[in-house]
């Protein structure tokens, strides 16, 4: 089949779908990119800026000279391409419609030609995302005079070139889900057949399109309708890991704690992250409260990385959660059953906290007894969090509006980690200024608390409401 | 345990226009088998669910024994071992691990939990798969699977919405013997049922009965 051939098809093909206005996803890709320069020149210019400026411009203008803003950067370089190359094996940068690769994909046609708008449309989504990011970083110190201007085309670039790494690595986590071909002279365009993109492009197999193109449509259902375990199990890699493991019987609880040991132990990148995390923000945490010179703003930040590290310490009760609405097979009553399941990731997560953020306290100059009660606090607050966010139920409708709007359904997916946040930034963050205040004490312990019982009676109420109407 | 009856009193279900159950009256004695047959939009799944309390019916009353049949109560829940729809899995659990933690949350004996699993897994002849995950399974694997986690469970009333689904001739006579025992036991069933040979050795005794369900007009 001649290339002049598949070209005259494909654009025959695109004339009987869309009509002679052709296909509308490029003014639909372009719509998209004007939109996200207008949310980040409204709100993540003036944040970022503000942000940079609270946590101190001279500071920042200092590290941002010093070689461990180099680190951070490749540090961040790595983590974003290995974050993208996974990204791809759930859901690569070339995913057509279904019927497309029904119909057209499968057809004689060269791959990389009836692909190639879809690739198309992610590289410039990568480099549109790299270089707004770059940008945005770059006029944030500008803005807050913690650089010359001289950083916005140095940023862009490397925004650009970040934006390209993640790209690459997005296309060849999904291409190399498929085996090599067989045959190596496929077909294409004069000098095509040399690229490296088009060889990743031709090497999809039809299989692995189809999926990933209905996994991505069900992954969109699922945001759409607000159901994260759809969501979730689209998303997860499949557990194939510690067969030889063995669950045992230790009674109606424990059993229950061991089963989150096991699943830590078969996917035990998540309890890696976990920990890792846990650490990084005890760290924080006891820097905060430790010595005057932090930043409260750290005590925020310190927060949500917390709360992100608990997260992935908690799949068991995410597991839990996910057996409300069918039929009872398990024994334990769900309260019971969700706080056992917090057992484990609040364990790690207090130990941690308390171990980590003492010493790095007492390492700044700080008298263990004045931080050791904070720490601790943490811990019921992030319990409650991760309790309120696996049983966080559907996003909530009114007679009004029986539909949620994208604005109501992205709030009611945040909630649980803006509360977490929010109330342990500003636990820390009074800590420092009144830490001997006797209301500030009562007020901080209730709050702890309320949110740990808010959460199991979360548990309750999604117990009782999923009943079909 | 004490065994109960399952009854529903002149139950129907319409959801705005559409009527999903016409009016219906059934018993099922305690120990008994009793089997729904009819066609597609019968309302068969409909009337399980308002037996097993996760569908409240539009009119009528369902029981189990003396109790309002209301899944939110956790003594229903307690009683109802039912299979209609795929049950929630763990994706990180081995089959066996699945069958382990339903024994340790149902307080059985821990000293015989691994054989008593192991017996399970057997029974419905995928033993040789306890190490396998969910995801690992054929469809006609995981019907047997989740059959297998509905019937390990203990329970005084037994629903199944059309066991014999994805299964070959062979594992369906294998299903129809293990739900016949659990009749025997004085566990009372009540299932969904399109296949003459289930059918037909489930309601081989004198209280068991076939009730077909008509579609509703409208």
């Amino acid at each position: 089949m001649s290339v002049t051939a598949d070209s005259e098809r494909l654009t025959d093909t695109v004339h009987v779908l869309h009509g002679p206005g052709g296909n509308p996803a490029r003014k639909e890709v372009a719509y998209t990119a004007y939109v996200a320069v207008i949310v980040v020149g409204l709100y993540g210019f003036p944040l970022l800026r503000s942000l940079v400026i609270a946590a101190d411009r001279e500071a920042m203008a200092s590290a941002l000279r010093s070689p461990w803003a180099a680190l951070v950067l490749v540090v961040l370089v790595a983590a974003v391409a290995v974050a993208a190359r996974e990204a791809g094996r759930v859901r690569g940068p070339v995913v057509a419609p279904v019927p497309w690769i029904d119909h057209v994909v499968a057809s004689s046609i060269d791959r990389w030609a009836s692909l190639r708008p879809w690739f198309g449309y992610s590289l410039f989504a990568a480099l549109f995302a790299g270089g707004l990011a770059g940008l945005l970083v770059g006029a944030a110190f500008a803005g807050a005079r913690a650089a010359g201007w001289w950083i916005l085309p140095v940023s862009l670039v490397v925004g650009v070139l970040v934006g390209l790494l993640a790209g690459a690595a997005w296309l060849l986590g999904q291409s190399r889900l498929s085996p090599e071909p067989l045959t190596t002279s496929t077909p294409g365009p004069s000098g095509a057949r040399s690229r490296p993109w088009v060889r990743e492009v031709r090497r999809l197999g039809i299989h692995e399109l189809r999926t990933q193109s209905s996994r991505s449509n069900r992954i969109v259902g699922g945001v759409h309708a607000g159901d994260l375990r759809a969501v979730r199990l689209e998303a997860a890699r499949p557990i194939a890991r510690g067969r030889g493991l063995h669950l045992r019987h230790h009674g109606p609880v424990m059993t229950l704690v061991a089963r989150d040991v096991l699943g830590l132990r078969r996917a035990p990148a998540a309890g890696v992250v976990g920990l890792f995390l846990c650490v990084v923000a005890a760290c924080a945490l006891g820097a905060t409260l430790g010595s005057t010179a932090v930043p409260p703003l750290v005590g925020f930040v310190a927060a949500l990385v917390s709360f992100l590290g608990f997260s992935a310490l908690s799949e068991g009760l995410r597991l839990e959660a996910d057996t409300m609405g069918t039929p009872p097979l398990f024994g334990a009553p769900p309260v019971r059953a969700a706080a056992a399941h917090v057992l484990l990731p609040g364990t790690v997560h207090l130990v941690t906290t308390v171990v980590v953020g003492s010493v790095t306290a007492v390492a700044l100059g700080a008298d263990v007894g004045a931080v050791l009660p904070w720490l601790v606090m943490t811990t019921p607050f992030l319990a409650g969090g991760a309790l309120r966010a696996a049983y966080r139920g559907r996003p909530p409708t009114s007679p009004f509006n029986p539909v949620p709007n994208p604005q109501m359904v992205a709030l009611w997916y945040a909630s649980p980690v803006l509360l977490c946040t929010v109330l342990i930034g500003a636990m820390v963050w009074g800590a420092t200024r009144f830490p001997t205040n006797g209301w500030f004490v009562i007020a901080t312990w209730v709050a702890a608390f309320w949110l740990f019982y808010s959460g199991l009676n979360r548990v309750q109420r999604e117990n009782l409401a999923h009943r079909d109407v | 345990m004490p065994f109960m009856d399952v009854r529903a009193e002149d139950v129907s279900k319409v959801i705005g226009p559409a009527t999903l159950l016409a009016p219906v009256s059934v018993t099922a004695p305690t120990g008994s088998c009793l089997v729904l047959r009819g066609p597609n939009g019968s309302g068969k799944t409909t009337l399980l669910r308002i037996l097993i309390g996760m569908m409240p019916p539009t009119t009528g009353k369902a029981f189990l024994g003396d109790l309002a049949a209301d899944e939110r109560d956790p003594a229903v829940r307690a009683a109802v071992a039912a299979l209609a729809g795929p049950p929630a899995t763990y994706r990180d659990l081995t089959l066996r691990d699945h069958l382990v933690l339903l024994d340790a949350t149902w307080a059985g004996d821990p000293e015989t939990s691994d054989d008593r699993v192991a017996a399970a897994l057997t029974d419905l002849g995928i033993g040789e798969l306890g190490g396998r995950f969910p995801h690992e399974l054929s469809s006609g694997q995981t019907q047997l699977f989740r059959l297998a986690l509905t019937l390990f469970r203990p329970s005084e009333v037994l629903v199944l919405d059309e066991p014999e689904q994805r299964l070959d001739t062979s594992k369906r006579a294998l299903v129809a013997d293990l739900i016949a025992a659990r009749r025997d036991a004085g566990t009372t069933v009540v299932l969904a049922c399109h296949d003459p040979l289930i059918t037909e050795r489930v309601t081989a005794g004198d209280a068991d009965q076939v009730v077909d369900l008509v579609a509703a007009e409208g």
